[in-house]
């Protein structure tokens, strides 16, 4: 239906203006910047937004926001914006809310009302129950603004804690990321970053020089990296800006888009739908010695090409993830024999526990793959604080009220046998394999402890030593006894793995686990 | 009339064993290398059921004495024609006589032997390039061409082997001169009881490979209106000679206006579909018919001889591969259809292309008012016709038919016999347009692997087919 | 809305240009430039793997198939049944490449277990690819693979097999190629 064209004559003038000034505020800091942004092999933030956001579902908030502290010759640089371009769209016809900082104005610089804008985004989404992204590109606090842009991060910290575990949080770094503002993206749920494009550090190389002597390159200390690899902060690194935007929707797939809601469900897909798929008996070898990829297994469990690893650099022996059970989106954790023969230490159980308490919050079910011979022992483990961490854990798993499904594929001994949500824990779904190793501690170091007189007492105490811990084997390092106590539900075949934690899953769909009322508990941080 | 078959397990879905009245299944045995070679255990089960008839189908069985034999010791009939004595036509060495005396052309050749000495000589005599023939082959098993003194040992002792193996009865062979590059035309005839001759029009097999027909038309473009008039005649006296009692196709070599007597074929091809399109004649109803006692229920004066037909077989093998066949599962499947477009054939979606048989999968024929006509339609149908999981030949047979040299008649059988052949026919058939959107999709491939994480496809859906997991429909839930 | 865009040289038949708007949505609609004109593409059909299966292009259907060399290269396309050979011959974003910084990786190898050093897969001398496994350590009473974390070559193997190590002693060091300078 075409629109009759418009009769008056002012109001038809002021559109026009209005049209003009509009495509002027896009510009940003003007076409220079954003040409110096694109030579860095950036995308501008419009460009973000429009890649990110389906076509035409995007809405601008406070585009004419300004800054009003105007010391030290800033009122000369006011730009409408202030630096941010903060609304809402639809991602895949999802509700998302974002704050996407724009480099190109006074260098995305954060003073006061750049972060009111921030903060006031941020309330709409926790108010309608929406996610929230936000894409870091700055060069941190607006100094010449003084307090005002520290207050401007204390209103961001503040709704960022209001939000977590209420509405997704993702923090995407696209540039620099330095000082104070960091706190924003390491209270966020997810962190991704840009390679070659960005950096997150308290305190820059040109500090850390002056104070303490250190030479170290902006990347070398906090690049995309070195903060997947060293720090933990990173979840995903991605090579450019789309590709790591194109991780930001895939990851939206897998979460609701508030904790009122269920974890997403979308058509599951149909059987039979892998060719050579190897057994899973087969990819889990019976030799106790041999190391095999967690990965494998996972992928031949969960729905073809679902599982998505977070963190992959990050303390890999364990494995977190979202995947899907017939289209229900799970997080998954996995302890992988592949590194450090698959043993809880400080990283893992920190990697594990704040994703555990994400899928917590979200109402997202765990399947939890068991095959861990321990802790790592050592002097540096211990003073590192093991028993913090891997109280965490516990705690975590402990606190879940969402469908807890666990499977032992071979070992599970000792302290970490509960930590990997054992059904003390309260898992829904305890199986084992039939090779499963289910004990105190191995074979080798209990038959040495409970048979110790007999063996210092043999004629042979190597082979008699062996003999004794294949005893041991056999009465209590295998399911059954466990099974018979009831701590394992079921022992089944490997291959049919898939098919049990399905059903599990399908009749879990209504679990309500009510705890005490308290305000938080005290997790050991 | 009441039809039961018989079939081996790997045809069990076969639409003429879900179709039939009745069906058995033939057990497999050691001694046979099909159970459709079976005579015994056909024979035995064909008794049991006491039938009135047995109809070969068409081949295996369809020209072997002992089974023919076998059959009347029972009592039972046998829908091929009688050849008893010296009306044996599955023996071609001794038709081609008939045929020389009746006085039909014939191509040099030599008489049948088994003994190794003869070759060479008779090899001599004709000179190469030859044939070397089983005097009990048909539909291409049993016959292999010689071009050189060098493979002709080999050659006979392949065709000898091949026989002993399909043929079930003796290892004669013949040799007889080899006319590269010309046409197969066959004349269908029925003849009954009471002398009444039907010589229908003829089919040419344009295109085969490994002597198996591709493409077929019916009438021939190669036979000028007089020469078919003359070898319709002589045909009529030949049948007559030779009393020929039901069905049978009277085969030629057509080249450079010039016919040359084959054979004749007792039983019924998958070709003779064409010959029903154009005229209207139900061949196999006359056979039944005339073996039955019955007279020919058509009137010789009012077929049909209008038009043309063309037809195409369509294989599941792989044309880049030397036409290997490539058995496996058929995903999906469209036929095309339209007005005057018939296509016959076995398969269905989901249906399993056995490796152990002759992989032909449909016979797709069209109907013209004109050759031209015709060919365009056939080509049509072609792009229409769509199969998904196992390779077939249909792209090849569209760029054949749709190419210039197939209109004005300048492919030869062989013609798709070299790879360069088929390679540049497919070649010709490419449109720059197709040429670019074959880089848009390579493009377009490497694309969606250099992009990260693929399954953000699976978002594009509405969720409205959720299954087992409807239980977990994103709803609410109460207070947390 | 060409935010950024990939260019695709592809021979068949000739040299072709292609040209993909990059986009967060992977079954289209795609526009593509191809030379200089603009297809309209969406994939109707994937594999279960992603491979695509059956496209809609300018609203036409092409039941597609794309055999691969086995670095991913395409070399074979066929559509409706008729195969094209393809050859790739560049492939170029339409943004500026970030420079990425040399990361400066160690090719010193510590043991990160205690334990016992099994079997070493390379001697001094030899070239070993990033990623490959360079020995095997028993440790925690596994077979752990300890894998090279840079190509290069062997240039001291500091403990042999058979010795026990304690965590944090150094195995194996790595030197990068001379030859690549």
């Amino acid at each position: 239906m075409e629109q009759s064209p418009i009769q008056d004559t002012v109001n038809q003038e002021r559109i026009d203006a209005l049209r003009e000034l509009k495509a002027k505020m896009k510009q940003g800091g003007g076409e220079a910047r954003l040409q110096a942004q694109r030579q860095k092999g950036k995308l501008t933030v419009w460009e973000r937004i429009e890649y990110l956001f389906d076509d035409n579902t995007f809405v601008e908030v406070g585009s004419f926001v300004e800054l009003r502290n105007e010391h030290f010759g800033l009122g000369k640089k006011k730009t409408p914006g202030d630096g941010v371009v903060t609304g809402f769209g639809r991602i895949k016809g999802k509700l998302v809310y974002i704050a996407a900082q724009d480099f190109g104005v006074l260098g995305g610089s954060l003073g006061e009302m750049h972060g009111k804008k921030v903060a006031n985004i941020m309330d709409m989404a926790i108010q309608n129950k929406a996610p929230m992204i936000t894409l870091n590109d700055s060069g941190g606090a607006r100094i010449q603004e003084g307090i005002g842009s520290l207050c401007g991060y204390g209103d961001i910290f503040y709704r960022n804690t209001k939000a977590s575990g209420v509405i997704p949080q993702i923090s995407v770094i696209m540039g620099p990321c330095a000082g104070g503002a960091v706190y924003s993206p390491g209270i966020t749920d997810f962190i991704a970053m840009v390679r070659g494009t960005s950096n997150m550090f308290i305190t820059g190389p040109d500090v850390i020089k002056t104070v303490t002597g250190e030479a170290v390159g902006k990347d070398d200390l906090g690049g995309p990296d070195v903060h997947m690899e060293k720090s933990g902060v990173a979840t995903y690194v991605g090579d450019d800006d789309e590709g790591t935007l194109n991780w930001v929707v895939k990851l939206l797939s897998y979460l609701p888009s508030s904790n009122e809601e269920h974890a997403p469900v979308l058509p599951a897909p149909a059987p039979g739908f892998r060719q050579d798929q190897k057994s899973l008996a087969d990819i889990v070898p019976s030799n106790a010695n041999k190391a095999y990829n967690m990965l494998e297994v996972i992928d031949n469990i969960v729905d073809p090409y679902s599982f998505m690893e977070l963190q992959e650099g990050f303390a890999p022996n364990v494995i977190i993830g979202f995947a899907r059970m017939d289209g229900i989106s799970t997080g998954i954790v996995a302890n992988n024999p592949k590194h450090l023969a698959g043993c809880l230490d400080v990283n893992a159980s920190d990697k594990a526990a704040r994703f555990v308490r994400f899928c917590d919050a979200f109402n997202i079910p765990l399947l939890t793959l068991v095959d861990v011979p321990g802790f790592l022992p050592g002097v540096d483990q211990e003073y590192a604080g093991i028993i913090r961490h891997g109280a965490k854990l516990l705690y975590a798993y402990s606190e879940a009220t969402v469908p807890k499904l666990t499977v032992t594929l071979r070992k599970a001994y000792g302290g970490a046998y509960i930590c990997m949500c054992s059904k003390h824990l309260g898992s829904d779904m305890n199986l084992a394999w039939p090779g499963a190793e289910i004990a105190v501690m191995g074979p080798k170091g209990a038959a040495n402890v409970i048979f110790r007189k007999q063996i210092m007492g043999a004629e042979d105490p190597a082979s008699e030593a062996v003999k004794c811990e294949q005893e041991y084997t056999e009465k209590f390092a295998n399911p059954r006894l466990a099974a018979s106590l009831g701590y394992i539900d079921d022992v089944i075949e490997p291959d049919e793995t898939p098919t049990v934690i399905r059903r599990y899953l399908w009749s879990l769909s209504d679990k309500e686990a009510p705890r005490p009322k308290r305000k938080h508990g005290n997790i050991p941080l | 009339m009441k039809a039961i078959i018989a079939y081996d397990e790997a045809d069990a879905e076969s639409a003429a064993v879900r179709n039939a009245d009745a069906a058995y299944v033939l057990k497999p045995s050691p001694d046979h290398y099909r159970p459709y070679l079976d005579i015994n255990q056909i024979v035995d089960l064909a008794s049991d059921l006491e039938v009135d008839a047995v109809h070969p189908g068409y081949g295996f069985l369809a020209q072997n004495k002992e089974f023919a034999q076998a059959l009347k010791d029972r009592g039972i009939a046998f829908i091929a024609p009688k050849s008893e004595g010296i009306f044996d036509f599955a023996n071609k060495h001794i038709i081609k006589a008939y045929a020389a005396r009746a006085g039909l052309p014939i191509l040099p050749g030599s008489e049948s032997f088994v003994e190794r000495e003869w070759l060479f000589r008779f090899a001599e005599a004709i000179q190469y390039p030859l044939v070397i023939k089983s005097v009990y082959g048909y539909g291409g098993v049993g016959m292999k061409v010689v071009h050189s003194e060098e493979e002709l040992e080999s050659s006979f002792n392949e065709v000898r082997h091949l026989c002993s193996r399909h043929l079930k009865c003796c290892t004669d062979v013949f040799l007889e001169k080899y006319l590269p590059g010309a046409q197969h035309v066959e004349f269908p005839v029925l003849r009954d009881a009471n002398g009444t001759t039907i010589v229908l029009p003829e089919q040419e097999c344009s295109v085969q490979r490994r002597f198996q027909k591709l493409v077929i038309e019916t009438p021939s473009p190669r036979l000028s209106p007089q020469m078919r008039s003359r070898l319709e005649s002589e045909i009529r006296v030949l049948a007559n000679r030779l009393e020929v009692f039901g069905f049978a196709t009277v085969e030629f070599l057509v080249k450079d206006g010039h016919a040359y007597f084959l054979e004749i074929n007792g039983y019924i091809q998958p070709s003779h579909t064409a010959t029903t399109l154009l005229t209207g004649v139900d061949l196999l109803k006359e056979q039944i018919n005339i073996l039955s006692g019955g007279a020919l229920s058509v009137d010789p004066g009012l077929i049909n001889r209008h038009g043309h037909v063309v037809g195409s077989f369509i294989y599941a093998e792989d044309p880049e591969k030397e036409f290997e066949p490539s058995p496996g599962n058929i995903e999906r499947l469209h036929l095309p259809f339209g007005e005057e477009v018939y296509v016959q054939s076995n398969i269905f979606s989901g249906a399993v292309v056995s490796p152990l048989y002759d992989p032909m999968i449909a016979k797709l024929m069209v109907r013209g008012l004109t050759r031209e006509e015709a060919l365009h339609k056939l080509s049509i149908a072609l792009s229409e016709f769509f199969v998904e999981g196992v390779k077939t030949n249909i792209p090849l047979m569209r760029a054949l038919i749709s190419s210039p040299e197939y209109a004005e008649g300048k492919v030869t059988p062989t013609y798709l016999d070299k790879p360069d052949q088929r390679r540049q026919l497919l070649e010709q058939v490419k449109t720059d347009e197709e040429q670019e959107i074959a880089s848009l999709v390579a493009a377009l491939s490497l694309y969606r692997d250099g992009e990260e994480e693929l399954l953000v496809d699976q978002l594009n859906t509405d969720g409205s087919e959720l299954g087992a997991a409807s239980r977990w429909v994103n709803r609410r839930r109460k207070n947390v | 809305m060409s935010v950024s865009a990939i260019n695709y040289t592809i021979r068949s038949g000739k040299s072709h240009s292609v040209s993909i708007d990059r986009n967060t949505d992977f079954t289209g609609p795609f526009t593509v430039g191809v030379n200089d004109r603009e297809y309209r593409v969406r994939i109707r059909k994937t594999h279960p793997d992603g491979r695509i299966k059956s496209l809609l292009i300018n609203n036409r259907v092409y039941p597609v198939e794309v055999l691969r060399h086995g670095d991913g290269s395409p070399y074979r396309v066929y559509l409706k049944g008729v195969p094209f050979d393809v050859n790739v011959e560049s492939v170029e974003s339409t943004r500026v490449k970030p420079e990425t910084p040399e990361r400066n990786i160690s090719g010193e190898i510590y043991s990160v277990l205690p334990g016992q050093v099994i079997k070493y897969f390379y001697k001094e001398g030899e070239s070993v690819q990033i990623g490959q496994p360079l020995l095997i350590l028993e440790a925690m009473k596994m077979e752990n693979e300890i894998v090279a974390p840079k190509s290069g070559v062997i240039k001291k193997i500091h403990v042999a097999e058979g010795v026990v190590v304690a965590k944090g002693d150094l195995l194996v060091e790595i030197e990068d190629n001379k030859d690549t300078e």
